[in-house]
């Protein structure tokens, strides 16, 4: 039986969210990028920048010669996160089968819905027209029998159609909406694939059809026979809803940026007081601590420890240090640290409720101070350090 | 004898400046000017592992009557003691524990001072380092070093356990506590890390200032001998630096003949190979300037240099020595002084104290086999290269402190892109706050600090390199001067043409320097000798060569004099002479149009007036040389510039001057023009202006006329040439002009070889098309490495390929040169094993095209894969041989692509060339082109004072500011038919700056101007086309 996958696209995500907060940033160019960092990147653009010559990727201060009139902004991460969990949620009506990949992209399978929406093109237009109206965002759609399909199908829009919203491929016609196409559509084929089939003289999707699979993987080893069968528009993969491992995870913004060592480490040591305190709570144990910094300019820098299985501040604060320090590989100052715990468990077997290596004391220390901190706070007291 | 008496009181012996790179804080000025306010009379300089600013605290500490005492602060792994040399032979030896501890490996500072102490006394207050030292016996000179802020009781004890005199110390890093931040700053600064981050043992404590004595004594009140100890060690220590001289190899001839006698033996001979006969003006020059060399013992010199020279056959030798007729006999030099008239005295003169200069030019790709040679011939104890010490720019300073602060990089660079030349220190802030370039530029927290900061390390030395060519021989070996360090050194690849190798690059060696850059090795009385590397040797040696090959003729310009051929003086004098050394820049090329002057001598007074100091006077040259009317300056130098028209040109017009106008003498009229040349002068200078005036008024020169002349003598502070000098370039110029016009091919084949043009590839690339030479695409069989050219055609090298690997390359000529050319494509692979990548890249770039015409790239490119994939199925057990066979046959049923559109090809070109090369880019516009009325790039000369459009692709662009400080550009575009010159007035160039770019082509608007025949474009509007 022939599936349904719909893909939905919101373009340029970001600039339509802000677009939504802000109406008179619509009908301006419009780019997302750090304007802090040194070679700040546009990560996103609205369709009237990129009339300018303004391409995702490129850096700033190219955009801006090109496109002297362009609005920075700032990207705002937790602004996308909302935008998208409401997408999602809205979505989540039409199918429980979605698998959403970057900000304000999904997939969604259609095919046991057909007696609730009727087909994949009128569900499609539903979905379409609540974004729409509910989010106040525009989406295209793509419909077709696989993932593969549906996404080109909604690129081809995006990249030809602008005035349409929704591509429908039907089944068994794959092929042919494929063939006229260039290679760059098909996903995978980036830069250095790319390359290589214009060394040999290919660059429609048709060309690349006509090669022989053999002589593809020749080429280009396992990724050939993807190749081949991508090219003919096959493509088995199912939409995989995501599947989230648990942590805990615990993070500060500094008021201003700074590289002090010692006031990072009392950061982390106050996020991992509060981390270990919901592993309590929980009671679990975490074997795998990890610290990521954010830098000012925005880049990032990430560390994890593997450990014996903890549960009290006190066990962790020398492998937070070490972490700590592991991450921090730069002198730029630090905006935000996200501390996490991971590999979530009851302790291991026999050991009873605490690891072999923790030291009862500390267990009787810790279980006051946390009652004391129910009392009075999470800042009434805290582990002070002896230089 | 020292010059402040026994010492007293209290004396610091381990004290550190900025030349302990990174660490210390403060100059060796401040340091030596603290020390006299605290009442010293004697200072010792231990800077951590060098002696980098030795010869500033000498003379530092002389000025402020302070007994300088020589030492350093050795530290290597976990050890550290201080070494004071107690007088010339423990001097040696400080030199010695430093090159050994820079250059052994391994080394082990226990180890070496065990051994090697002669003359010297050591302290320190690592407890393993005097542990082991005292175990094996040592006890003479040593002393256990109290510093009170580092467990000096500890080591007192251990001190008087072991019978070790105490020394009192404070191990000053920096002047006062406040500089502490200044130290830290710098260790993080070196160490790559934050303030808080600084690991404890890369730091001084905050206390380790330089304490009064009064202090000290404070600090060492159960310890009196401590501080007696300073005192008797500074009394022991004292002694006086001076090597009596200047200090350059010895030699002796093969019969073991002095000096003296080898150089009059040499030049002799040297004359007869020069000149026909030996006229008495030659004659009489030889015995002078002999005579002179002799007197001042430089004989010893000029020979060490004229043997360099010899291991080359085509030099250059450049700068003042020009004018010796003994450099001119030696071969060192290659123009004629006498008939030239070069001043002798701008190169030697009898009141001249410091040693000649004499700098050679070696073709590019010769010069590190020079300098090895020199290694080789006088030891690696005895040879070195001059260092340079690379310290905090204004820019560098703020970048690095404001890294140390954490801040982003876009934040710096929008405060140090601006950072430029206005910077004086202490005023950064106020040029920040109003300098019209900073205009809206907000000073947040932490910058003000950064900027305080970087007012405070400017100028610090941060690390050596090598100086350009500069290099030091010591008769007796280095250590007796200096100490020496091993710099990484990338050799440049040798020349292809000339050896027969393939000219790429060789591997690191390890180049030593010494630890003082040119200016102190200079006041110590190392000569240096300057080995310096010249791209149009090299082309001019390679298209001689080409010549050679290809039609047997054999060009020997000591008998071709190109001065004299009518083809080549045309040439220069049409100023058609991209290519040619020195005359090919737009601005040299307007000037040989202007002038129409082809000649040798013309050639001499361009070269110069070129130069920023005299270029002012351009406009007025070109019409007096054209027949304006012209009055001398004053009567009395009317000959002396009357080649010149009246105008002062060269370096030595400045002294010429100074000679005939206000009577000074020849070493008094040298040190004028050299203190011009200063910055800071203004003192010495008014000085010699009065000197100047009285002479001048005496011979009747009124006010104003001084004025005037001495006007003109200031505009030499800018840089300038002298007369020797710009005679020796014109001569290579004059060689390579005439190559170029009778030899095209080969020339211009050899100009895109040696590279480092003033022009780009692709400039010189469609000059060749413009000569009416046709530029081949590279072969598999034909290209070499480099260009080749012959007849009317130029043949791409492989060297142009981008991504190209070097074995790849080495591995085809190789191959070629030893089997012969390659049969097919199957041939070629069979033959060479090289990576896919490296084979791609010969095939896109068109490498195969006429091996296998039948085959289009593409398919070569699956030839490849199936090839590759075969090759790999047979390094699977079980593959047999005949599988083998069939490996190199051209596989059957692969698939078979059309070839590459025209616009993929461009774009392969583009990709592996970096430039187009089946034609012009222009081309590619051609539809658009044929629409747009304007007027070609050859026919603009007939649209004088008209408006016109034209067509141009960017070739090269200069930026000057005018009088008003704005600032406007002069940029040179090509069409298919021409280079020709534009003007962007400042109005023009506030619009279109933004615009430029080398990547597409403009449309311009302008009006065409004339300018003593040269024909410019002043640009009103530009577009892209």
């Amino acid at each position: 039986m022939s599936r349904t996958i719909l893909h939905i696209d919101v373009n340029d995500f970001p600039v339509a969210v802000e677009r939504v907060l802000e109406p008179r940033l619509r009908q301006r160019p419009v780019a997302v990028a750090v304007e802090s960092a040194s070679r700040a990147l546009v990560a996103a653009r609205s369709r009237e920048a990129a009339a300018n010559g303004v391409q995702r990727g490129m850096p700033l201060h190219q955009a801006l010669k090109y496109c002297p009139d362009l609005t920075v902004l700032p990207p705002n991460e937790a602004l996308y996160h909302r935008a998208t969990t409401a997408l999602l949620h809205l979505l989540g009506q039409f199918t429980p089968v979605i698998e959403p990949l970057r900000f304000g992209h999904a997939y969604l399978d259609l095919t046991g819905s057909g007696r609730l929406f009727g087909n994949g093109v009128d569900a499609a237009a539903r979905a379409q027209r609540e974004i729409r109206d509910r989010l106040r965002l525009d989406a295209v759609a793509g419909v077709a029998s696989n993932k593969l399909v549906s996404k080109v199908a909604s690129d081809v829009i995006t990249v030809r159609n602008p005035q349409t919203a929704l591509c429908d491929v039907h089944y068994g016609e794959e092929q042919r909406f494929l063939a006229p196409l260039p290679v760059g559509y098909l996903p995978g084929v980036q830069k250095t694939i790319r390359a290589q089939l214009t060394e040999l003289n290919i660059h429609r999707i048709r060309e690349l059809a006509g090669i022989k699979s053999e002589h593809l993987q020749m080429v280009f080893g396992r990724f050939g026979l993807l190749l081949f069968q991508r090219a003919r528009g096959i493509d088995e993969r199912p939409v995989m809803p995501p599947r989230r491992s648990p942590e805990i995870v615990e993070t500060v913004e500094l008021a201003d940026d700074g590289n002090d060592y010692e006031a990072l480490r009392r950061l982390t040591f106050a996020l991992l007081a509060r981390a270990t305190r919901r592993l309590r709570r929980d009671r679990l144990f975490t074997r795998h601590l990890g610290v990521e910094i954010l830098y000012g300019d925005h880049r990032r820098d990430t560390a994890q420890t593997r450990t014996a299985a903890a549960q009290t501040d006190a066990d962790l604060l020398a492998v937070a240090e070490t972490t700590l320090g592991k991450a921090l590989a730069r002198r730029v100052r630090v905006r935000k640290i996200t501390l996490r715990l991971g590999g979530l468990g009851p302790a291991s077997g026999q050991l009873g409720l605490f690891a072999a290596t923790e030291n009862p004391k500390y267990a009787a220390l810790t279980g006051a101070m946390d009652k004391i901190r129910d009392r009075f706070g999470d800042a009434a007291i805290r582990f002070g350090y002896a230089a | 004898m020292s010059p402040a008496g026994a010492p007293g009181g209290f004396v610091h012996l381990h004290v550190h400046s900025h030349y302990s790179l990174c660490r210390g804080a403060n100059t060796i000025a401040d340091i030596c000017r603290r020390a006299r306010d605290i009442g010293l009379s004697h200072l010792a300089l231990t800077d951590t592992n060098g002696i980098y600013g030795l010869v500033w605290f000498l003379q530092e500490a002389r000025a402020q009557g302070i007994q300088p005492l020589i030492g350093a602060f050795l530290q290597h792994q976990s050890n550290h003691a201080v070494m004071l040399a107690k007088n010339r032979a423990g001097y040696r030896t400080l030199c010695r524990t430093l090159t050994a501890l820079h250059g052994d490996d391994p080394f082990d500072l226990i180890t070496w001072l065990q051994r090697n102490r002669e003359q010297t006394i050591l302290f320190s207050d690592d407890l393993q380092l005097l542990t082991a030292l005292t175990d094996s016996g040592v006890r003479d000179d040593l002393y256990a070093e109290l510093i009170p802020h580092r467990q000096r009781h500890k080591i007192l004890q251990f001190a008087r356990e072991r019978h070790l005199p105490p020394l009192a110390s404070q191990g000053a890093y920096f002047l006062d506590r406040a500089d502490y931040a200044v130290h830290r700053l710098l260790r993080a600064i070196d160490l790559n890390t934050t303030l808080t981050r600084i690991p404890e043992a890369e730091l001084a404590a905050p206390q380790a200032c330089m304490a009064t004595p009064r202090e000290m004594q404070h600090f060492f009140p159960d310890c009196p001998e401590a501080i007696e100890n300073t005192r008797k060690i500074a009394a022991a220590c004292a002694f006086d630096l001076d090597f009596g001289g200047a200090i350059f190899p010895s030699f002796s001839g093969p019969d073991g003949e002095d000096a003296q006698t080898c150089l009059q033996d040499q030049v002799e001979k040297g004359a007869l190979w020069r000149y026909d006969a030996i006229t008495p003006p030659v004659q009489q020059r030889m015995v002078y300037e002999l005579d002179l060399i002799n007197r001042k013992g430089f004989a010893p010199y000029f020979l060490v240099v004229a043997d360099a020279v010899r291991q080359a056959p085509r030099t250059c030798g450049r700068g003042s020595a020009a004018a010796s007729l003994v450099s001119y006999c030696l071969g060192i030099t290659h123009v004629d002084p006498i008939k030239y008239d070069l001043f002798f005295e701008r190169f030697l003169n009898p009141g001249r104290i410091d040693p000649p200069d004499i700098d050679v030019d070696f073709p590019w790709d010769e010069r590190d086999d020079i300098i090895d040679y020199l290694f080789r011939k006088y030891g690696r104890s005895c040879v070195a290269m001059i260092a340079n010490h690379n310290g905090f720019k204004a820019r560098s300073a703020v970048r690095e402190i404001a890294k140390v602060y954490g801040l982003p990089d876009r934040e710096i660079g929008l405060i140090t892109k601006k950072l430029t030349s206005y910077w004086q220190p202490g005023n950064l802030e106020e040029v920040i706050a109003t300098h019209p370039v900073f205009h809206g530029t907000e000073l947040r927290p932490p910058w003000p600090e950064i900027l305080q900061m970087a007012d405070k390390i400017r100028g610090f030395p941060r690390h050596l390199s090598i100086h350009c060519g500069g290099v030091v021989i010591a008769p007796d070996g280095l250590d007796h001067y200096c100490a020496v360090q091993p710099a990484k050194k990338i050799l440049q690849p040798a020349g292809v043409l000339s050896r027969g190798d393939t000219g790429l690059p060789r591997a690191l060696e390890h180049v030593q320097v010494v630890h003082w850059e040119k200016d102190q090795s200079e006041e110590m009385g190392l000569v240096k000798m300057d080995i310096l590397g010249n791209r149009s040797l090299a082309v001019i040696r390679d298209a001689r060569r080409a010549v050679l090959d290809n039609y047997g003729v054999e060009l020997d310009f000591n008998r071709i004099n190109p001065q004299e051929d009518e083809a080549t003086r045309a040439l220069l004098a049409r100023g058609d002479t991209i290519g040619v050394f020195y005359v090919e820049s737009p601005a040299m090329r307007q000037l040989q149009r202007k002038t129409g002057k082809g000649d040798f001598e013309h050639l001499v007074i361009h070269s110069s007036i070129i130069r920023p100091a005299a270029a002012v006077f351009i406009q007025e040259y070109v019409r007096r040389l054209r027949g304006g009317a012209w009055t001398p300056l004053h009567p009395a130098v009317e000959e002396l510039l009357r080649e010149t028209y009246g105008i002062m040109v060269y370096q030595e017009d400045v002294s010429k001057v100074a000679i005939a106008l206000a009577d000074f003498d020849a070493s008094g009229a040298d040190e004028l023009r050299k203190i011009v040349t200063k910055k800071n002068k203004h003192r010495q200078l008014a000085d010699y202006k009065e000197r100047f005036f009285c002479g001048a008024m005496k011979k009747g020169a009124d006010a104003e006329m001084c004025e005037k002349i001495w006007a003109m003598i200031l505009s030499f502070a800018e840089y300038s040439f002298c007369k020797p000098h710009s005679a020796s370039f014109a001569l290579v110029s004059c060689q390579s002009a005439y190559l170029r016009v009778h030899y095209p091919a080969e020339f211009i084949a050899a100009v895109i070889s040696n590279q480092g043009g003033y022009y780009s590839t692709f400039a010189y690339v469609s000059e060749a098309r413009r000569m009416g030479l046709e530029v081949l695409a590279p072969d598999i069989n034909q290209s070499l490495q480099k260009y080749t050219g012959v007849e009317r055609q130029v043949r791409v090298g492989l060297m142009q390929l981008k991504g190209l690997s070097q074995h790849a390359l080495e591995t085809v000529l190789a191959e070629r040169e030893k089997n012969g050319p390659f049969a097919s494509f199957c041939d070629f692979l069979s033959r060479v094993t090289l990576d896919a990548t490296d084979i791609a890249i010969f095939i896109k770039a068109g490498c195969f095209d006429i091996l296998e015409s039948g085959q289009t790239r593409p398919q070569l490119v699956w030839h490849l894969h199936g090839w590759q994939a075969q090759k790999k199925a047979l390094s699977t057990p079980g593959a047999t041989l005949s599988l083998f066979e069939a490996d190199t046959r051209t596989p059957q049923g692969l698939p078979a692509p059309p070839a590459y559109c025209a616009e993929q090809v461009w774009r392969m070109e583009e990709e592996i060339l970096g430039f187009l090369l089946s034609q012009h880019p222009l081309m590619l516009y051609t539809a658009k082109i044929q629409r747009i009325p304007h007027v070609r790039g050859c026919d603009l000369q007939r649209h004088i004072g008209k408006r016109v459009h034209t067509i141009g692709w960017l070739i090269t662009a200069k930026v000057v500011s005018t009088r008003n400080k704005d600032l406007m550009e002069f940029v040179s575009f090509e069409d298919t038919t021409a280079i020709y010159e534009t003007t962007f007035f400042p109005k023009a160039y506030a619009r279109f700056a933004q615009r430029m770019s080398n990547d597409r082509p403009f449309l311009l608007q302008g009006t065409v101007d004339e300018q003593f025949g040269a024909v410019y474009l002043n640009v009103e509007e530009m577009n892209y086309l």
